[in-house]
């Protein structure tokens, strides 16, 4: 065996992984070469100096700082996301279909009303077929002499 | 912090040391099958964050996140740089978790991520830092015996050390210094390293041989060995 071959074995013995005839071989190398006993004591020594190398300091917060690289916070521009926003108002729709089955919602708006009848609905007697005559000012179709006779004829009292 | 002494039996199992250091710096690392064939002991948490679970990922984060920045300081060698390609190589990998498909263990994966991640800076950063003339001398008498405390760690002699090292390292060429920083610092047995590297096991062997028989010059006023002719 020539100091050429030598290097992996010597590799192999300091990791215990040399067995069998590469034993024997290298352990006969090496009871005559010099050089090469010297070379596994340095391979040896450079080893275990290297893995005396203190380990290096990781700040506070790395991992933390990671997990925020992995996820990061919504932008502004997230505002222009429609997808975005719909998967988040989803929720609030089906609440407000919910609440509209259960007939939470608002009742159905009242027809409008001409203004003269809407006088005459306050202050009409039940018993009483004619209109105020206050309440004809405002009906745009009566006659000036129907108004004035109204007028004329009705109690201060009605 | 030191580091586990090598020995024998580089297995799998060796990873169960460094784990022991991680921690004592506060990650929680899971216990490892003991019988012949090695089950990943990450694939819970990667199953959950592949899922879509935050957490798990964060899990993951926080379990080797001191190994990632240690590794991608010693590649890129600034300190200031380290944790932001540490980040990018987090980010890759929760980018790339459904392509991930078990093959190989986690670790490996994020190593191989790390490892391209810290290439791609380096390419980035167009040149590798020159040391060439400046010694190490400077450094060693830093730490001789008379200065280092027998007990107690130096702060000061820390950050010496380290940068002693990761400024010999810095000298290699980048395919030696990957190899030999995945072994003898990230404590990767060698099929690991060929998983990550993406070269035969024969190639790793030779990478690592070549890199710290440089290293035996460029660290020698660290190094306990005297430096020979060869």
């Amino acid at each position: 065996m020539s100091c050429d071959d030598v290097g992996p074995l010597l590799l192999r013995r300091l990791e215990g992984r040399l067995e069998g005839d590469d034993r024997h071989r290298l352990a006969s190398h090496l009871e005559h070469c010099a050089a090469c006993r010297e070379e596994l004591q340095a391979q040896e020594a450079v080893a275990a100096t290297l893995s005396s190398r203190p380990l290096a300091e990781v700040s506070p917060g790395f991992a933390s700082r990671v997990m925020a690289a992995v996820e990061p916070a919504p932008a502004w521009l997230d505002m222009l996301n429609w997808r975005a926003w719909t998967f988040r108002l989803a929720p609030v729709a089906a609440a407000l279909v919910l609440v509209a089955s259960l007939g939470y919602g608002p009742t159905e708006a009242a027809e409008p009303m001409e203004f003269a009848d809407l006088v005459a609905e306050w202050v009409v007697d039940d018993n009483d077929e004619t209109l105020p005559a206050f309440a004809l000012f405002w009906d745009g179709d009566v006659a000036d002499e129907t108004l004035l006779e109204a007028v004329l004829t009705t109690s201060p009292n009605e | 912090m030191t580091r586990r002494p090598l020995g024998g039996g580089v297995t799998q199992f060796s990873v169960a040391t460094a784990g022991a250091a991680a921690a004592l710096a506060g990650e929680a690392e899971p216990l490892q099958s003991r019988v012949g064939y090695q089950v990943d002991p990450d694939r819970t948490l990667v199953d959950e964050a592949k899922s879509g679970s935050l957490d798990a990922f964060e899990s993951l984060v926080r379990r080797y996140q001191h190994r990632v920045v240690n590794y991608v300081q010693a590649i890129v060698r600034d300190s200031g740089e380290a944790e932001d390609v540490a980040q990018e190589t987090f980010i890759r990998a929760y980018r790339s978790l459904g392509r991930f498909r078990g093959e190989s263990a986690f670790k490996t994966w994020l190593y191989t991520i790390a490892t391209n991640t810290a290439r791609t800076t380096l390419e980035r950063r167009g040149r590798r830092e020159r040391v060439a003339d400046q010694s190490l001398d400077d450094d060693a008498r830093a730490l001789t015996a008379e200065r280092v405390p027998s007990h107690g760690p130096d702060p000061e002699a820390t950050l010496v050390m380290r940068d002693a090292i990761d400024r010999a390292l810095a000298m290699l060429p980048d395919e030696l210094r990957v190899a030999v920083v995945l072994r003898d610092l990230e404590g990767l047995d060698y099929k690991e390293i060929a998983e990550v590297t993406e070269v035969p096991m024969g190639t790793v062997e030779s990478r690592i041989f070549r890199a710290r028989r440089k290293l035996r010059t460029l660290l020698h006023p660290l190094v306990h060995t005297p430096v020979g002719s060869r």
